[in-house]
This record gives C-alpha cells, sequence and structure tokens, in this order.
C-alpha cells in the first residue's frame, strides 16, 4: 500500500506525475475560475452596506489565502528537506516563492484598489495589509537568498532555515500588528471583514478559493519538474529525458 | 579558539567533556569579547549610527518639542534596530575567514551554546552601547524621565532578542560576499514584534498608562530568542560552513 | 441584480482588482513556461560540456530509487 508513496519519492516518478498533474489540476482552475467570477461578479446581489465594491473580495481573498498557504507548503517542504535530506522537497519549496510572491502582491494590490472605494484612501496600516506587505518582504528575502548561494544544495538548505525562522514567525508578526493595531484603531480592526454573508455571496467565494488552490498546485506541478531536472541532473534518467531519449513526460 | 577552549579543560577526546557548560559559556564570552574590543572601532560604529539616525529626524522633521516627544520612541527604536542590522556582519565573518568557525564545529560542545555566547559578546559591544546613549538622545527629545526610564528598559529587553534574531541571518549569510542588504532584509521582518512592542511600550509609558504588558511580552520573546534561536543559528553555520 | 456595466460606479475599481488578478494568473503560467524552457536549454547545454569534455560519455549516476 505504501508503494505508491515511495515510488513518489523516486524522482523520475515524481516527475512524470507532475507533467500528468499539471493539466490535470489546471483544466479544472480554469472552469472553476470562470464559475466563480460569473457567480462573484453577476449572480451575488450587492452589498447594502458597499454596494458592488465587496465583490473584490472574489480576488482578495483567495489571493491572499494562496499567498499564506504557499508560504507554509514552502516552510513545510523546506523542513521536509532538511530533515529527510529529501531533495524532491526542496525541489517543492524552490518552485512555491515565485508563485506566492505574485499572489502576496495581488492580495495587496486588490486590497488596496479595495480600500479605495471603502476607506477613501488606497492604502491603511491595517493588520491584515500590513501583514501582507511583511509576508511580501519574507518572499523577496527567501528568493534573494536564494538567488545568492552558488552552490544549489547550500541555497536549499539555507533558505529552508530561513523559510521556517519565517513561519514561526507569521503568526507572531500578525497578532503583533492586530495588538498594534488596535492601540490606535479602537476594536473595528480589519475594515476588510467580509459583509455578514449570505449563502448566495457565498458559494462564489469558496468557488474562486477552490479554483485558486487547483491553480497553485497545478502552477507548482510545472514548476517543480524544472527543478526536478536540475537537482538530478547528474542522474541517467533525467539525461535522457533531457536529450528527448526517453517516453517520461516531454515539454 | 578551539586551543583557547582545549587548553581550558583536559583533553575532551578522553570521552568526557572536560569545560562543564558555564565554563565553556564563560571562555567563548570572553574570547569574543577580548577579540571584539581589540577592534573596537568596528563595535563602536553601530553605537555612532545610531547616534547619527537619531540626529537626523530633528533635522529633517521638526526640531518642535511636541513632535520630537512623539517620535522619540519609534526614533530611537528604528536607529537601536538599524544599529544591530549594521553590525550583524561583524558576528561571524573574522571567525569564517580564519577557520575558527570551522574549528568550532569539530569540537565536542553544543555548538549552539557556543553561538550563544558568541552572540552575548557581541551584543555586549554594540547594543549595550546602544543602551546606555539612548536615554541622553531621549533627553534631547524631550522625553519625560519615567518614559526615558521605560524606554532604556524595553532597549535592554528587546535588543539582545535583535542580536539573537539577527545571528541566524548573520549565519546564514556568513559564507555570501557582499550580502549586507540581503541580510538586513532577511533579518528585518523577524526584528519586526520586538520593534512594535518596544516603542508603544515608551508610547504607553509616554501617555501614562500601564507598560507592563508589552514589557512582559518583550521578556518572554527574549526568553523564546535565547532557547530557540541558537538551534536555527547553529544549523545555518553548518550549512553555511560546508 | 447588478448588471455587468454601471456598477454604480464602481467599475473601474473591479475591473482594476480582476484585471491584476487575471495578470497574476496568467503571469504565472507563462513563467512557469519560460522557467521550465529555459532550465531545460541550460541543462542541456551543461551536459554538452559534460561530453565534450569525457569522450568516454557524460558524467552519470546511476540513480538508485529515490534520494
Amino acid at each position: 500500500m505504501w508503494t505508491w508513496f515511495f515510488r513518489l519519492a523516486s524522482p523520475p516518478h515524481f516527475y512524470a506525475l507532475a507533467g500528468r498533474l499539471s493539466t490535470w489540476l489546471l483544466a479544472p482552475a480554469a472552469v472553476l475560475l470562470v464559475i466563480g467570477t460569473w457567480g462573484g461578479l453577476i449572480l451575488a446581489p450587492p452589498d447594502y452596506q458597499q454596494g458592488d465594491a465587496f465583490r473584490i473580495i472574489y480576488v482578495h481573498v483567495p489571493s491572499a489565502y494562496l499567498s499564506m498557504l504557499i508560504y507554509v507548503t514552502m516552510a513545510v517542504a523546506g523542513a521536509i528537506g532538511l530533515i529527510w535530506r529529501m531533495k524532491l522537497a526542496h525541489a517543492v519549496a524552490a518552485s512555491c516563492a515565485p508563485i506566492g510572491a505574485s499572489f502576496t502582491f495581488a492580495a495587496l494590490v486588490t486590497g488596496a484598489v479595495w480600500g479605495k472605494p471603502m476607506w477613501g484612501t488606497y492604502w491603511e496600516w491595517d493588520p491584515r495589509l500590513t501583514s501582507e506587505l511583511v509576508l511580501l518582504f519574507l518572499y523577496f528575502g527567501y528568493m534573494g537568498l536564494r538567488g545568492a548561494f552558488e552552490n544549489l544544495t547550500q541555497a536549499d538548505r539555507a533558505s529552508a532555515v530561513l523559510a521556517i525562522a519565517g513561519v514561526v514567525n507569521v503568526p507572531i508578526i500578525h497578532f503583533s500588528v492586530i495588538w498594534w493595531a488596535s492601540l490606535h484603531q479602537g476594536p473595528t480592526l480589519s475594515k476588510l471583514e467580509a459583509p455578514s454573508i449570505s449563502g448566495d455571496m457565498l458559494w462564489p467565494l469558496l468557488t474562486m478559493i477552490l479554483a485558486f488552490t487547483f491553480f497553485f498546485l497545478g502552477v507548482l506541478a510545472m514548476r517543480v519538474r524544472a527543478e526536478v531536472l536540475e537537482r538530478e541532473v547528474q542522474s541517467r534518467w533525467a539525461q535522457d529525458v533531457l536529450r528527448g531519449a526517453s517516453p517520461v513526460g516531454v515539454n | 579558539m578551539a586551543a583557547v577552549v582545549q587548553s581550558s579543560g583536559q583533553d575532551p577526546a578522553a570521552g568526557d567533556s572536560a569545560l562543564g557548560p558555564f565554563a565553556l559559556f564563560r571562555v567563548v564570552f570572553q574570547r569574543d569579547l577580548q577579540v571584539g574590543l581589540r577592534r573596537w572601532t568596528d563595535a563602536s560604529n553601530s553605537a555612532l549610527f545610531f547616534i547619527l539616525v537619531v540626529t537626523l529626524f530633528p533635522l529633517a522633521v521638526s526640531p518642535k518639542a511636541d513632535v520630537l516627544r512623539m517620535l522619540a520612541p519609534g526614533v530611537i527604536w528604528i536607529a537601536a534596530l538599524l544599529a544591530t542590522l549594521l553590525s550583524l556582519h561583524l558576528l561571524f565573518r573574522a571567525d569564517l575567514e580564519d577557520g575558527t568557525l570551522e574549528q568550532l564545529l569539530t569540537l565536542p560542545y553544543p555548538l549552539g551554546w557556543m553561538l550563544l555566547a558568541k552572540t552575548l559578546a557581541h551584543w555586549v559591544m554594540t547594543g549595550v552601547p546602544v543602551i546606555i546613549m539612548a536615554p541622553v538622545l531621549a533627553i534631547t527629545y524631550h522625553l519625560p524621565a519615567s518614559a526615558v526610564g521605560i524606554l532604556t528598559l524595553s532597549l535592554l529587553l528587546g535588543t539582545p532578542t535583535l542580536s539573537l534574531l539577527g545571528s541566524i541571518g548573520a549565519a546564514l549569510t556568513s559564507g555570501l560576499r557582499g550580502a549586507g542588504v540581503l541580510l538586513a532584509f532577511i533579518v528585518a521582518p523577524l526584528m519586526l514584534p520586538v520593534l512594535m512592542l518596544g516603542a508603544r511600550a515608551t508610547d504607553l509609558a509616554l501617555a501614562g498608562e500601564d507598560v507592563t504588558g508589552p514589557l512582559y511580552l518583550l521578556g518572554a520573546f527574549l526568553v523564546l530568542a535565547v532557547s530557540l534561536v541558537p538551534v536555527a543559528t547553529a544549523g545555518a553555520i553548518r550549512i553555511s560552513a560546508d | 441584480m447588478g448588471g455587468i456595466l454601471g456598477m454604480e460606479g464602481y467599475t473601474g475599481y473591479l475591473v482594476v482588482a480582476w484585471g491584476v488578478t487575471a495578470l497574476v494568473v496568467i503571469g504565472n503560467v507563462v513563467a512557469a513556461r519560460r522557467q521550465f524552457r529555459r532550465t531545460q536549454a541550460r541543462l542541456r547545454q551543461q551536459l554538452e560540456r559534460w561530453s565534450s569534455r569525457r569522450p568516454a560519455g557524460a558524467r552519470q549516476v546511476q540513480g538508485a530509487a529515490g534520494d
């Protein structure tokens, strides 16, 4: 029963699986994105407080959720790579970073765009946005540290340590910022709270969250193949793939 | 360094750690302090930078007493954080270059404990001058005495944590050339909670409100950092020294 | 039910928000493809260099299962 798990840990199988998975994940992602967008923009009724502006929730919340999910994934993958010395885990971690950073950026921009109709300004140092900004710095620090090492193994290990230190800090930073904001803004903390959300407003949100999750996994599968090849370039199977001599997932 | 450690105890290869933990700590701490004091100009740079940053704000913003009083907690804390960031490269670079760090790795003593001693020595050289200068500068910012006291206490509790957190970044980047800004970038997000707590504690003191909450939290962070950070730093050193 | 057009003047904001998200989504796919092609090309070049240095063949390690 565990054979499939151990086969997964073998780089060539992982590589082939990732190749097949990316299509199987991106296609449903696209469909769900369309359904969710339709539901969010057209079908959901306007909020009685925020009017139509609340619809930004359908891209802001999934982006923010992904930005955090991806960081945790990156840290866990790094930890697995460090503890069990699995290059595949490091390949996953390395692939996560640019995806996570891009969605953190999206969360910040959509948050700012939501802010303008809501608070009248594009930016508020509110806990959620500020934490997102710090998260962006964490991602850039991670990618910067990776890029600074010439030796790939060192880069993998050092960035894994950094990701773990970061993930421990993320809840601390989040609560610190909430505490700090409460001193200045009073009890109403995040103005990006969803309006008391009714069913026909909720389902598009859940759909979008599911869509974004599938999307992340699909793009991750695309990126991880290159990372695996790079770490396995000295092995026979990888060289066969690179020369196109192997049926294991070409392009 | 290994020679210093080994000559302080009997033969550790005899299977039993000749140096007890406190003796080991003292040896590493004293040696690092001595080495650091010989190059005292390096360490004094961070204190001077601290003074410089604090001086810039009245010039660039406003010298008015009420403005400065409001800015003081944040400005002084930011300056302390920046001074720490600037001094972090001193922590491991010299030892990596002359091979001492690799020797440390081979010693039969817990690496994290020895790194804790190193970081403490580093803090004494770079953090303590900041703590000494801070009350003087706070007075120039028209902070009342009670707030100055809390500010100094918050720095006393907070700057060791900053040095500890910084040591992780310093260890990760110790083998890299020109990694100064990267180091600051990596480590600064980790330092944010300490910064916010320290500045807010002083703010609360300024407003005459209860400061025990933030101060306890700062103490808690210090304890947490002392227990957890050496593990991470030891791991990072092992990775960099490869 | 709000029509697609004229969402009480919030249209601009919604367009920007969805637009940025769409760019990020598409950008991710494009970047992933590009990264794969670039890595593939770079590794192929690396293999060329290895096999040109050792006429016996490129450096290889018979990778056992797993890692």
